[in-house]
């Protein structure tokens, strides 16, 4: 016979009911020494636990109830009152022993939930993608700091082309080079995506790489960066592996590399081609 | 086979018991029912010192405990009229003690976190659970006053119902809406955790 698990056993020394059976425990607990030895533990346990409880049961006097049982029912609101001045009286006559941290609680819950406030603003603004002026206050001008590409990312997930005044890769505070979809109806009759860059250096060349979800990549033709710092170039979604899922802007001037993913889903064409972008990393190859 | 036999007379006898019991349960539930007043008052003479002492060991405070009795009977009294009469009165009533309990535990819990209220230490419940007797036993009890306070309540309540109150696993079962084979796991439990508390108490272990 297996050995009968410790709620059996527990059962067994409590005298309870079984589906087994008493006789069938009985007989394994007589010829198995490991289970007799547990079956001890529990009634010594067991006479001990209940010889407290009893007398703790058998030696507490309470009032009669009845009485205020019938009170409570007619008169609720009088007896609620008599209980809290009761509760007060008792907290006068026990003024309470951890008293520095009684005091000390509030603040600390206060704090934590002010905290945790702070803490979801600071999530639902980074969700949002308005974080960039962050950047202004976290890190000092012409600072280096890895935290920045995250910063970076933030706002540029917003795809405008307003200056952000983030700290550049390079630790100067310019304006973030940053392309965004900017496709037009034109371009979508004929299944064309358009990159419009911008905050890029005048004069600049830079090309794009377009990854493909297929895991394939294409460089693009160099592109000229006008006077305002914009650039445009486009992308042929001839089939749906052609998909964009990735685009690096390489600028071979400065020999800087800004990487962007592309996320959300629109149709175009038979395919379903992303409608935003959003910066992940910058690469400075100085 | 003699020891089956014995088995069978003695579960006959336990049978027994709760169908008398189950007939008095109805005729109360009948008069109870029937906002019989003297029936009432008759029902919180014959509970009140057990349950009050159940809440009393549940929550660790004698004046709450008394309230909470208190409101238990009024909430029986509001609430008999929509039961049907084959209730198990006192596993009912019981349930009804255990609800407001607990409710008042996690009340208390909630207040002491935010710091409305202070928390409890074992001085306190010392004074208010443990019970004078002879000098060698006192220091067993603070133990496991000590140890039963430290359990989660609803861990608690089933070895208070079983071994402070006698009831059986059935009875518990009717409480706490469960089946037997649930309660006896869960007793077993209970018990593995009280043991854990006990057995690390400072003074256990130097035994």
């Amino acid at each position: 016979m297996e050995h009968p698990d410790d709620s059996i056993l527990l059962a067994y020394t409590r005298e309870q009911a079984l589906d087994e059976g008493w006789s069938s425990i009985r007989q394994h607990i007589d010829t198995c020494k490991e289970c007799y030895q547990r079956s001890m533990e529990y009634a010594q346990i067991s006479t001990e636990l209940s010889e407290t409880l009893e007398h703790f049961q058998s030696n507490q006097d309470y009032p009669p109830l009845a009485e205020s049982v019938f009170e409570l029912m007619h008169n609720p609101a009088a007896v609620r009152l008599a209980r809290r001045q009761r509760e007060e009286e008792r907290r006068v006559r026990y003024p309470a022993q951890g008293a520095k941290w009684v005091s000390f609680r509030p603040v600390l819950a206060t704090t934590a939930a002010l905290l945790l406030l702070l803490l979801f603003a600071v999530t639902v603004l980074a969700y949002r993608g308005d974080l960039s002026y962050l950047g202004r206050y976290i890190l000092p001008q012409g600072q280096n700091s890895t935290v920045l590409p995250s910063i970076a990312t933030v706002s540029s997930h917003t795809s405008t082309e307003r200056p952000s005044g983030t700290v550049s890769v390079t630790g100067t505070a310019t304006k973030t080079p940053t392309i965004r979809l900017c496709t037009t109806n034109a371009d979508k009759a004929q299944s064309r995506m358009r990159f419009c860059g911008a905050s890029f250096t005048p004069g600049d060349k830079v090309q794009l790489v377009v990854h493909l979800a297929n895991g394939g990549a294409r460089t693009r033709h160099q592109v000229l960066v006008d006077a305002q710092g914009h650039f445009q170039d486009s992308w042929v979604v001839a089939n749906c592996k052609d998909v964009p899922m990735n685009i690096d802007v390489q600028d071979e001037t400065n020999s800087t590399e800004v990487s962007f993913e592309l996320r959300g889903s629109h149709q175009l064409g038979h395919c379903s081609v992303p409608n935003s972008m959003s910066r992940v990393w910058d690469l400075n190859t100085h | 086979m003699k020891a089956s036999q014995n088995e069978n007379e003695m579960g006959e006898a336990l049978l027994g018991e709760h169908k008398a019991k189950m007939v008095m349960d109805v005729q109360v539930v009948e008069s109870l029912q029937a906002k019989d007043t003297q029936a009432f008052r008759s029902l919180i003479e014959r509970l009140q010192q057990p349950m009050t002492a159940y809440l009393h060991r549940l929550v660790g405070d004698r004046e709450v405990a008394l309230d909470l009795a208190q409101d238990t009977f009024l909430q029986v009294y509001k609430e008999i009229g929509k039961t049907s009469q084959d209730l198990f009165l006192d596993a009912w009533i019981y349930r009804i003690a255990t609800n407001y309990g607990l409710r008042y535990l996690n009340r208390k819990r909630l207040k002491q976190f935010v710091g409305l209220d202070r928390p409890s230490s074992s001085e306190d419940f010392n004074a208010n659970l443990v019970v004078p007797g002879p000098e060698n036993q006192a220091e067993t009890r603070i133990l496991v006053h000590e140890a039963l306070s430290r359990m989660k309540p609803k861990d608690a309540v089933c070895l208070l119902f079983h071994y402070g109150n006698g009831f059986t696993y059935e009875e518990i079962a009717q409480v706490l809406e469960m089946t037997p084979e649930a309660v006896r796991k869960r007793v077993a439990r209970s018990m593995e955790k009280f043991r854990a508390i006990y057995g690390t108490s400072p003074q256990t272990s130097k035994r």
